[in-house]
């Protein structure tokens, strides 16, 4: 185990008493530091609001910790409002404190630290991993060919998932040049085409982020011919899986169990009752939709 | 301690009290988000985790495997109790003052996002073409603008049925009143993109005269054949005051309403207050009366909305 530098070079923190109305810390100050209150009360001054009292501050409690610690600006005045007694932890003290600690502890205030950073970034980043996702689910929300403002749309885009307005208008040039959406005369209106296929483009999205293979680009050339025969046959058509495999062996469509199983993946057949599979024209038209604007999802077309 | 390839290291949910760090090897972590999805991160040498479960005593928040044999520290929470005694107060209570910390910001962020997706919430909704929605496909569609977990979907979709928009089900909603959902989106989103109050949102006097509007119509309104329903005025006036405790109704007080066109005059007259005849040469006021209903459900509901989602939250 290691554990750490002997105490001997520790420099000590600085022990003060303050007069009431003392400033032990404001923003101005260029030194880092943490203030411990030991006895009396500091008060928190707002300096934006006329050093309003914003909070107390009582004995055995901290301020600066995240000014010393973390580098983060500190937004009040400290003060003391009666006679107090404070100790000063400055940068020297508590790298040298620091140097002292056990590594394993150190790594445990570094993980708290990084922890809480990572959360506050977390609150203000936006809400969408992938911006060109995002957007393409917010749009399949809309009717077809309705005139959208394009500035009024990126607003409510950016507010809804807090994706910043250029990274917004960046998702939305994609769209544009994969022709998902089309601008109307200038660039100040637009008119989404086919909403369906936007939702469609944003599951492939998705499945390119999770690095996962999506499943309307991967049919093998009989899959795809299976495909097109059940999408010329009644939504809801139910037979059990041999029956299925000779229905599509009659129509020399002849697969192999592994072929029907990869299908069942697919999810064109949802289970009833009886072990018998129901025909979901939904799915089938939705992988027809994609493979028939494989180019624009791809962002391959001219 | 060394851990073979393949083995489990610890669950999700255990309570080791210990800190993990990698020495030698790879490690996966594994965890379920809020939406039960399943997310994984690798943990090389110089990883660590499992601070929280030592100092606080919480859940570990992975099911961590070995994806190689693996050397690991663990520091017990025997040994941590034991190094804070050695060390000065003041270090304790920088420690104590992180992990609160870390408290409060998980704890905002939760609010936050409950907060921030009830918009979104409100923009699935007012796009259904269809009144019975599963809660499961709004849970998906959700999933694109929030990462709310489920239980805090729940509670915002029981916020909207106690506003009486929707009604719940077991594993279904119903809309109760999508063009009062619409309005409520459109406040909202005209409050957050124009920072201003949008026309939607009523003043004291509006409001009384349009609910005196209400009243009278109900009493003795007039079905019109463009679906408006028309007061006369001397019912409007004689409403309005015994509403608004004697005050009378006026062409000034009548203003905002006529130019936002909420309530129109018959016959028609200008609605700038200087060009105007008296009320006595308005015969009557005609409305929208399912709009004026809703405006003021809109009306009742907003200013209790933030307050709302504050204590649910």
């Amino acid at each position: 185990m290691i554990r750490g530098d002997s105490r001997k070079k520790l420099i000590p923190p600085t022990q003060l008493s303050v007069k009431a109305g003392f400033v032990v810390y404001s923003p101005q100050d260029e030194e880092k530091k943490i203030i411990l209150l030991n006895e009396g009360e500091l008060v928190a001054l707002d300096p934006k609001v006329n050093n309003k009292v914003v909070f107390k501050i009582r004995p055995g409690n901290l301020v600066g910790v995240g000014s010393l610690l973390e580098r983060e600006p500190i937004r009040y005045v400290f003060q003391a409002s009666v006679d107090s007694s404070i100790t000063v932890i400055n940068d020297e003290c508590m790298e040298s404190e620091l140097k002292s600690l056990p590594v394993w502890l150190l790594a445990v205030i570094k993980a708290i630290s990084a922890r809480t950073r990572r959360i506050n970034e977390s609150i203000r980043s936006a809400k969408t991993a992938n911006p060109l996702a995002g957007l393409a689910t917010f749009c399949k929300f809309f009717k077809k060919d309705e005139f959208l403002q394009t500035k009024a749309l990126l607003q409510e885009f950016s507010w809804l998932t807090k994706t910043p307005m250029p990274t917004a208008s960046e998702a939305l040039k994609t769209l544009i040049r994969r022709k998902l959406v089309v601008f109307q005369g200038d660039s100040s209106c637009l008119t989404i085409p086919n909403p369906y296929l936007l939702g469609i483009f944003s599951d492939y999205q998705k499945a390119k982020d999770l690095d996962k293979p999506w499943h309307p680009f991967n049919l093998t050339l009989q899959q795809k011919r299976i495909l097109v025969l059940l999408s010329t046959l009644e939504n809801g058509t139910s037979k059990d899986a041999t029956a299925w495999i000779a229905f599509f062996k009659e129509r020399n469509l002849e697969i192999s169990v592994a072929d029907w199983l990869q299908m069942q993946q697919f999810e064109w057949f949802t289970e009833r009752a009886n072990h018998l599979l129901s025909l979901d024209l939904e799915k089938i038209s939705y992988f027809e939709t994609a493979l028939k604007y494989e180019q624009n999802i791809k962002g391959t077309v001219k | 301690m060394n851990i073979e390839e393949g083995k489990i290291l610890c669950m999700q949910g255990d309570h080791p009290h210990s800190f993990y760090i990698v020495k030698k090897g790879t490690l996966v972590a594994s965890f379920k988000d809020e939406q039960n999805e399943i997310q994984t991160k690798n943990l090389g040498p110089g990883s660590t985790f499992g601070e929280m479960s030592l100092v606080e005593g919480e859940p570990l928040e992975y099911t961590v495997r070995a994806e190689e044999d693996c050397e690991i520290e663990v520091i017990p929470q025997s040994l941590y109790h034991e190094a804070m005694e050695e060390q000065p107060l003041w270090m304790q209570s920088v420690l104590s003052f992180l992990t609160k910390r870390n408290h409060i910001a998980q704890e905002n962020k939760r609010k936050k996002e409950f907060i921030t997706t009830f918009p979104s919430l409100l923009f699935i909704l007012s796009k259904s073409s269809d009144k019975l929605i599963y809660l499961k496909n709004i849970k998906n569609e959700l999933k694109n603008f929030s990462s709310l977990s489920s239980l805090e979907t729940y509670k915002l979709l029981l916020i909207l049925q106690d506003f009486r928009l929707i009604r719940l089900q077991a594993e279904t909603l119903t809309i109760e009143n999508e063009n009062l959902i619409n309005l409520l989106y459109e406040t909202l989103r005209h409050r957050a993109i124009y920072k201003s109050a949008s026309h939607n949102i009523l003043s004291i006097i509006e409001q009384a005269i349009l609910t005196a509007f209400v009243k009278a119509a109900g009493e003795k309104g007039e079905h019109q054949p463009n679906g408006f329903v028309a007061v006369k005025t001397t019912d409007l006036a004689a409403q309005t005051k015994h509403s608004m405790h004697g005050m009378s109704l006026t062409m000034r007080s009548l203003e905002t309403l006529l130019q936002k066109r909420l309530l129109q005059a018959s016959p028609e007259t200008s609605t700038k207050i200087n060009d105007v005849a008296g009320l006595e040469n308005i015969e009557k006021f005609s409305a929208d009366f399912d709009k004026i209903l809703n405006l003021l459900e809109l009306n009742r509901i907003y200013p209790q909305l933030d307050k709302k989602l504050v204590v649910s939250g």
